[in-house]
């Protein structure tokens, strides 16, 4: 049994382009831990309504952000917050904006794999392979 | 039968109250883990659908002080998993929970007997 999606389209798209822009905003000037565990809840968020309506790749970019801020807020003292890896996650979030975008014109969703790859390089454990068992 | 979801996700809410509703489930929704165990104070469900992260009191805040109720620690929790919470299930299930439930890979069918089989433990 299945659902139709597109009866779920525009509630998804709206509320994922809320969350984009929670983390973008949060990211300006992100710093205490209270932050950082608000960020990795909308990657969570961002994570689960993609994968919910079989946007796969959106999913895993969501995945990789919410690796790498959990990381951060266990604070294992391996990874950093810093200038450079922030630009790669406005980066990343403005790649799903252009990848909502599409999803709102051609019902598709495009190929993020360049930008879950750098996710990947700083979180440090494989996120693209597990399109494969998604 | 009476469901309660604990979910801070409004679209996720939104999603599975609607597709329970529709299968004929009465369905209350609670934002956080506080509101969740006020919820259930106030009228007991027959069922929790558990998220684990959620702001002010997440699912494994939820499960230690259903843990200590004596009133409510007999309502079976289903936890609502996502990709890569293999770890964070496990867990869940050690401090009580009954049943889980992958929210990202919706699939009504296994959702209902995962349901059936979960309140079942009772």
């Amino acid at each position: 049994m299945t659902f139709d999606l597109k009866e779920y389209k525009q509630s998804y798209l709206d509320s994922a382009r809320s969350l984009v822009d929670q983390m973008k905003i949060l990211l300006e000037s992100i710093n205490e831990a209270e932050d950082i565990k608000t960020f990795h809840r909308f990657a969570h968020s961002l994570k689960s309504q993609a994968l919910v309506m079989g946007f796969q790749y959106i999913g895993l970019t969501g995945r990789a952000l919410e690796v790498i801020f959990k990381e951060l807020l266990d604070n294992k003292g391996i990874m950093k917050i810093d200038a450079e890896n922030i630009d790669i996650y406005k980066k990343a979030l403005t790649s799903v904006e252009n990848a909502l975008d599409e999803i709102e014109k051609n019902d598709e969703e495009a190929d993020l794999t360049e930008t879950i790859k750098k996710l990947e390089d700083i979180a440090g454990v494989p996120i693209l392979s597990l399109l494969k068992i998604i | 039968m009476k469901i309660l979801i604990a979910e801070d996700d409004k679209f996720l809410q939104n999603f599975y109250q609607t597709q329970l509703i529709q299968h004929g489930f009465d369905v209350k929704v609670a934002d956080d883990g506080i509101k969740a165990l006020e919820s259930m104070r106030g009228e007991k469900p027959d069922l929790l659908m558990l998220d684990l992260i959620m702001p002010n009191m997440d699912g494994f805040g939820v499960l230690k002080e259903l843990s200590k109720d004596s009133v409510l620690k007999n309502i079976p929790v289903m936890i609502f998993s996502t990709l890569g919470q293999e770890s964070d299930v496990k867990k869940a299930m050690d401090l009580g929970a009954k049943g889980y439930v992958n929210k990202s890979f919706f699939d009504l069918d296994k959702l209902l007997i995962n349901i059936q089989n979960t309140i079942q433990t009772k």
